[in-house]
């Protein structure tokens, strides 16, 4: 009798620590790198960079591609990009959030709502601005296996160099949006021909009317 | 119809020898190797009986035999008696008038003399059947220390134990179980130390076995257990008497059956599981890095798969990228699922292990090329099974290997983790982990809880269950002895 109290209490307190459901093999999904969100008119375009296991040619590099789909709003465009796959989008392991500098500043807070009531997506994401999302992620990586995964360690090295350290962690920008303060700003990637730079004086500010990229 | 020798309890002798003789024969008409043998000596009749191949034959001439047909008794008053006294030159003679006696006795290599004109035989003591020696047990190998292992005569595996403690507190208790094997059962304790109550327990519950034959230990230990239908061991099991001794000086109860090299010990506490029969013969530091490995061994049997699958199947978030990356990779093209996968690699660590215990010793190379070739490398090639997996499960048969006193229900506990954690992921996992220390709190052993060291917080309690403290600081037996001193406190100078 006390056994099997002890077991029902402890399975029921169980219950409440983990909160495991659905389980699915890791090759049966794609794993996300980056995503991105770019906003032309009335259309929002959600990119995501994933890393494609090619199980048959085993010592190939994996491979990364680059999909997207449009929407009129975040979720629209999310969506539209599920369907384009075969496969589901694990984003557990994306490490980047991309906005582009023409986002307004609805869908700028529409992006960072997703990101945040995302269960997948995790709060230690690293936000980047930068011009033209689908340019920078078609670009070749150099250090790591995805662009998604190469700027977080290249922002680390600039840092260094710059000594000035970039709170870009998407809690932070999210508690700074929250607060409503105005310096609230992310490091801006400029792409080039042939690789991407980390601009230190072009910065995109976050909660104004209108974003541009400006000296600060 | 009679089957065994319990079944002439009520049968008397005659006075007649004629009349016995036919008794035996008729008992014994369709065996072979009974053999009967008439003597005349000073003017009376007298008849041996024995079973060929059990007794000492030089023995049997010497003790009943020759003085029988040498040397004249006196009969005064009671005929078995005279002879008993005077004639015969053996260790050992015992009268009865009871057929279920004499044949018990007959059939365990003792010599049966009839006498005409006695209600009574004589049993003599010519045992002399053959055993097979004293040598090392095979699954019980030691590094250091003794070497010797118990052999399938119980005689025998009792004088060894008793060489062991010189002490007239030993006791050696018989009884005889197994309705037409009569199988021959020694209690061994010590007086002093034994607990009542358990001896009482133990008692009762052979009395109840009621079956055909006992061959083994295990014929007993399954019906006398407590949770019969438990994947642990309830009771103790050694083939050396070193470890017999041992148990029974911490007021153990030691069962020494006839005819198998196992012997039984009880109470038995869990702890006994991860102990190893050099623990007390290394030097302490030794010995408890080997028990802690074995605990941490036990544990990564049954986790490692399980947290395995969980990881892959539900969260792969806690990989680290490139791990994850790598694990799809290795994953990609095998077509059936992560829990499948990994029952399927036990099962066949399992049938690679057994096989390897029982072929001959001449095919074990072509075993371990199949094994390890074929079914490793081969496998994993063809995408039938992934890399990482078969490094999981293979890692965690390795480790299952250090705790061979549970080995049977930890092949129980991998499969079951691994179905909880392909179901529930991490919270199936825990869920097992709970029914586990649920079941392992539960183990009783003849009254005691296995686990009742662990429950009792003393400092003394724990000196012999995670590690070995040194001989010093052992001064008590476990505690289902009530902490009775084991050595008195060494004075200071």
């Amino acid at each position: 009798m006390k056994k099997g109290i002890f077991l029902i209490f402890s399975i029921l307190f169980l219950t409440f620590l983990c909160g495991c459901d659905g389980s699915q093999e890791s090759d049966m999904e794609y794993m996300v790198s980056a995503i991105g969100f770019e906003e032309e008119g009335e259309t929002l375009t959600a990119f995501a960079e994933i890393i494609a296991v090619n199980a048959q040619e085993k010592n190939e590099n994996v491979k990364r591609i680059v999909v997207s789909g449009e929407g009129k709003n975040v979720e629209d465009a999310v969506k539209i990009l599920h369907k384009s796959l075969t496969k589901p989008l694990f984003l557990n392991h994306c490490a980047v959030l991309l906005v582009s500098d023409n986002l307004s500043k609805e869908s700028l807070l529409e992006v960072t709502d997703f990101a945040l009531y995302n269960p997948d997506i995790t709060k230690s994401i690293e936000i980047f601005a930068v011009s033209d999302i689908e340019a920078l992620l078609g670009l070749e990586t150099t250090s790591a296996i995805a662009i998604g995964y190469e700027l977080p360690t290249t922002l680390k090295q600039w840092e260094k160099y710059i000594k000035k350290e970039y709170p870009n962690s998407f809690y932070k920008i999210k508690a700074k949006i929250k607060e409503k303060r105005e310096d609230v700003s992310v490091p801006y990637i400029t792409v080039e021909e042939e690789g991407y730079s980390i601009n230190e004086k072009e910065r995109i500010i976050f909660y104004k009317p209108k974003l541009k990229g400006s000296d600060v | 119809m009679a089957v065994g020798s319990k079944d002439y309890e009520n049968v008397r002798f005659d006075t007649s020898l004629e009349a016995n003789l036919i008794t035996f024969r008729n008992i014994f008409k369709k065996d072979a190797i009974m053999r009967t043998k008439s003597i005349l000596s000073f003017d009376r009749e007298y008849a041996i009986i024995y079973m060929d191949g059990m007794v000492n034959v030089a023995m049997l001439n010497d003790s009943v035999v020759r003085p029988l047909v040498t040397v004249k008794p006196n009969f005064a008053d009671n005929i078995a008696q005279a002879i008993s006294a005077q004639v015969l030159f053996a260790s050992e003679v015992k009268r009865t008038d009871n057929l279920s006696d004499a044949l018990q006795s007959l059939l365990y290599g003792d010599t049966l003399l009839l006498i005409d004109g006695s209600c009574e035989i004589l049993i003599v003591n010519t045992k002399g059947w053959r055993t097979r020696g004293i040598s090392e047990p095979t699954d019980e190998r030691v590094l250091q220390g003794p070497r010797e292992g118990f052999d399938e005569a119980a005689l025998l595996n009792i004088a060894m134990i008793r060489r062991k403690l010189l002490t007239p507190d030993f006791c050696v208790e018989m009884q005889r179980i197994g309705r037409r094997t009569d199988t021959i059962v020694f209690i061994c304790y010590l007086d002093t130390l034994v607990s009542s109550k358990m001896l009482k327990q133990l008692k009762k519950r052979l009395s109840r076995i009621d079956m055909d034959g006992i061959l083994d230990t295990n014929y007993i230990a399954e019906q006398i257990r407590d949770n019969p239908f438990s994947i642990f061991k309830t009771t103790g099991s050694t083939e050396r008497p070193d470890i017999a001794a041992a148990a029974i000086l911490e007021g153990r109860i030691a069962l020494v059956v006839d005819g198998t090299p196992v012997v039984m010990t009880l109470p038995y506490l869990f702890s006994e599981n991860f102990q190893s029969d050099e623990d007390y013969y290394l030097n302490f530091f030794v010995s408890s890095v080997g028990r802690i490995l074995r605990y941490l061994c036990f544990f990564l049997s049954f986790s490692v798969p399980a947290v395995f699958i969980s990881l892959i199947t539900f969260n792969r978030e806690l990989l680290p990228t490139e791990f994850a990356i790598s694990i799809a990779q290795l994953r990609g093209g095998v077509p059936f699922a992560s829990v499948f996968e990994c029952i399927v690699l036990i099962l066949i660590f399992e049938i690679l292990k057994e096989t390897g215990l029982r072929m001959p010793q001449g095919s074990g190379h072509a075993l371990s090329i199949v094994g390890g070739l074929v079914i490793g490398q081969a496998a994993v090639e063809a995408k039938i099974v992934s890399a990482p997996m078969l490094i999981a499960v293979a890692f965690s048969g390795i480790c299952s290997l250090m705790v061979p006193r549970i080995k049977g229900a930890v092949f129980y506990l991998r499969i079951g983790f691994a179905i909880l954690s392909s179901i529930f992921g991490f919270l199936g996992f825990f869920i097992g982990l709970t029914l586990l220390l649920g079941e392992i709190f539960s183990l009783k052993s003849f009254g005691v809880d296995e686990t009742e060291a662990i429950k009792h917080i003393k400092k003394q309690n724990f000196k012999d269950i995670f590690t070995r403290a040194p001989w010093p600081f052992m001064r008590t037996r476990p505690i289902f002895n009530f902490n009775k001193v084991r050595m008195e406190r060494q004075n200071k100078k």
